[in-house]
């Protein structure tokens, strides 16, 4: 187990931080939200789900899609904006897909995959499929209606969703305590008939022990759960630097969480050989990854008009 | 013969019984009402949302991501702003998505004046809805029209908005839908649900429907003339088809009226060869006038038919005020009535070339 953990954790952080490296190149065309420091999050919950279970996601989405086997070479190909990319170069890092692995898309509105989940999972239900969704937001999202309104629906229907709130503490660069009158995000799950959980999200196996409990009681029809998993953002909220600067933050608070971060601990539970081969294999994949989107054309002009619609474009001649 | 709405529920329910229809579902979708204006009674699959417009969109595109074909109801489309996020998302996906994400899923939604509705009832949305790209937007005028515009909406693979014209809803048809039984008493009787204690036990006796495709993208020529093109769709249609025959007679100038029930793809092959002929333009409907979808047509219809048109083209439409007031001064005087209309039809038909 600590073998696989470590391999994904690694490369998820490995591919964001090339992507940190490569990003002032000007080679990435993409904005970008990087999950570091929060890869333990989407890798821990994706641990306790099956192949054929569905995602849906946030424009932080990098882990999410890397941790449910998103392929790398087209998720970097997609940041250059790549004909190569998972979307063709139109969405970028924010509206990354895998439909080949239940990743059914993130999205820059805050909040509104949250519904597109809960009616995926509705339908499930009603076909009386085995497969759950699981809906991943941050603390932002919790303030939107649409939360509301999609545990609503969610208790409601008893529907086979497992909503996961990723708390990195922040919209941007405002505090939750500064947004929010009640910290408890369980509290307010529960008041919508969802049963809620917080976990720490410096903790992998407590988050991957908790998934599985969790997911285990939604697949079995006891109907939708809410995780919070505390977690922490280490880079800015867009691009690839720190952002202490601005003092809406201090590095203090950051350091905390960088002292608990998982890889490492993770690592210190694997012998020094395996270890390494698990380093030199990520780096090969991402070295592949890199050079493959540098190598990939960019899209024609005539991309533009595709896929508009379902058959060629209806458009008025 | 069957009125508007009653056409679009049996559409619905041909939908659930031959094009896989899995959902049809909204606020008070279900029983026992059946919808504000009963569009969706006695159908197998309706079932009443919470009232939560942007759980309505979003769920249904949850239901089409997982391969079901959902009909989703806004109640009326003023509540449609409600939720211009998801339904601007759901136009995007299928592009954004390379073309991995198919969004099968109908929206309806009741458009326009005409039933006293003041502020919140009444607004027109395809103006708005024709800048989600994305999405076909369709608007019968006639009970067979709503038949099988609803029916092709179902059948597309892509977002389809089909809006529906409130004031025209209760209007009987002059075509038989197919399988529509001859009797509107007996279809009353069929498919409408009763009023009181009978309702709770109430079941339809549907009867057997045929398939009837009205293609999206394809006007209808109603009246054929040569003094002047009418371009209009929904509650002012009928309007304008009167006012063409009220003109025809006192004036002896027949204006060729063009329902183009279909806002987006639009028929613009029809628009332009009708234009060739006559030289004159006049774009009927009740939406505000500032960033009119109407005034898309007449820039096109002026790049590319300028040195046809004989006189200035014109495009009657709403004021531009913040909603219908309740009072009928107000809102007969902020969309077009038979008078505007028959008034603005002369004009262009009369001026001098």
């Amino acid at each position: 187990m600590m073998t696989r953990l470590y391999r994904e954790l690694l490369k998820i952080r490995r591919a964001e931080e090339e992507v940190a490296r490569a990003y002032p190149t000007d080679r990435i065309k993409s904005p970008v939200h990087l999950s570091i420091g929060q890869e333990a999050v989407s890798v821990g919950i994706c641990w306790a789900l099956n192949p054929d279970d569905i995602v849906y996601g946030t424009y932080r989405g990098h882990a999410l899609y890397l941790a449910r086997g998103g392929d790398l070479r087209e998720m970097v190909a997609e940041l250059y904006g790549k004909l190569t990319g998972c979307t063709r170069g139109k969405g970028g890092s924010m509206h990354l897909i895998a439909p080949e692995r239940g990743v059914m898309g993130m999205s820059a509105v805050v909040g509104t995959t949250i519904a597109n989940a809960v009616g995926h999972a509705y339908a499930m239900k009603v076909r009386r499929q085995e497969a759950i969704v699981a809906s991943f937001f941050g603390d932002g999202a919790t303030e939107e209606g649409v939360f509301a309104e999609s545990l609503n629906f969610a208790a409601l229907k008893k529907l086979p969703v497992l909503f996961v709130c990723e708390n990195n503490g922040y919209a941007i660069h405002t505090a939750q305590a500064k947004r929010q009158g009640s910290l408890d995000l369980c509290a307010k799950a529960s008041a919508f008939g969802v049963p809620g959980r917080s976990i720490d999200g410096s903790d992998i196996e407590a988050i991957i022990s908790t998934a599985r409990e969790t997911v285990n009681e939604v697949r079995s029809g006891q109907g939708p759960r809410f995780l919070e998993v505390r977690t922490y953002r280490w880079r800015e909220h867009v691009g690839p630097n720190t952002d202490f600067a601005l003092g809406y933050r201090s590095e203090d608070e950051c350091s905390s969480w960088i002292a608990n971060d998982v890889l490492p601990r993770v690592a210190a539970r694997l012998d020094q050989d395996e270890r390494r081969a698990i380093e030199a294999e990520v780096e090969a994949e991402i070295a592949d990854a890199f050079a493959f989107a540098e190598a990939s054309p960019f899209p024609p002009a005539s991309e533009l008009v595709r896929d508009v619609y379902k058959e060629e474009a209806p458009c008025c001649n | 013969m069957a009125t508007l709405v009653q056409a679009v529920r049996l559409a619905l329910h041909y939908g659930e019984e031959h094009l896989g229809v899995t959902d049809v579902f909204g606020e008070d979708v279900g029983p026992p009402l059946g919808g504000v204006f009963t569009a969706t009674q006695g159908l197998r699959t309706a079932w009443n949302s919470p009232l939560d417009e942007r759980g309505i969109i979003g769920m249904a595109m949850g239901i089409a991501y997982a391969g079901g074909r959902p009909v989703a109801e806004i109640q009326f489309c003023d509540y449609g702003f409600n939720v211009i996020d998801l339904l601007k998302v759901a136009g995007n996906q299928y592009w954004a998505g390379a073309g991995q994400y198919p969004l099968p899923m109908v929206v309806m939604t009741p458009s326009g004046s005409g039933i006293r509705g003041s502020l919140y009832h009444s607004h027109s949305f395809e103006s708005w809805a024709s800048r989600l790209p994305g999405w076909k937007i369709v608007m019968p005028s006639n009970a067979l029209d709503a038949y099988g515009l609803m029916l092709s909406a179902i059948e597309d693979p892509n977002p389809v908005l089909v809006l529906l014209p409130k004031a025209l809803l209760r209007v009987r048809g002059e075509q038989r839908l197919p399988g529509e039984p001859d009797d509107e008493n007996e279809l009353k009787e069929r498919i409408d649900a009763p009023v009181g204690e009978a309702r709770t036990t109430w079941q339809p006796r549907w009867p057997k429907m045929e398939p009837y495709f009205v293609p999206i993208g394809k006007a209808s020529t109603v009246r054929e003339g040569d003094a002047c093109t009418v371009i209009s769709y929904g509650r002012t249609l009928p309007l304008a088809v009167q006012a063409a025959d009220e003109l025809a007679t006192e004036l002896g100038n027949r204006a060729e009226v063009i329902d183009l029930r279909s806002i987006f793809p639009y028929d613009w092959k029809c628009i332009s060869q009708s234009v060739s002929k006559t030289g004159r333009l006049l774009i009927v409907n009740e939406d505000t006038e500032v960033t009119n979808f109407g005034e898309h047509l007449l820039r096109r219809v002026i790049e590319h038919h300028f040195y046809d048109l004989l006189v200035r083209p014109r495009l009657l439409a709403g004021k531009h005020v913040p909603g219908i007031g309740l009072n009928q001064v107000y809102e007969q005087n902020t969309v077009p009535q038979l008078r505007h209309i028959k008034q603005a039809m002369s004009e262009v038909i009369l001026e001098q070339a």
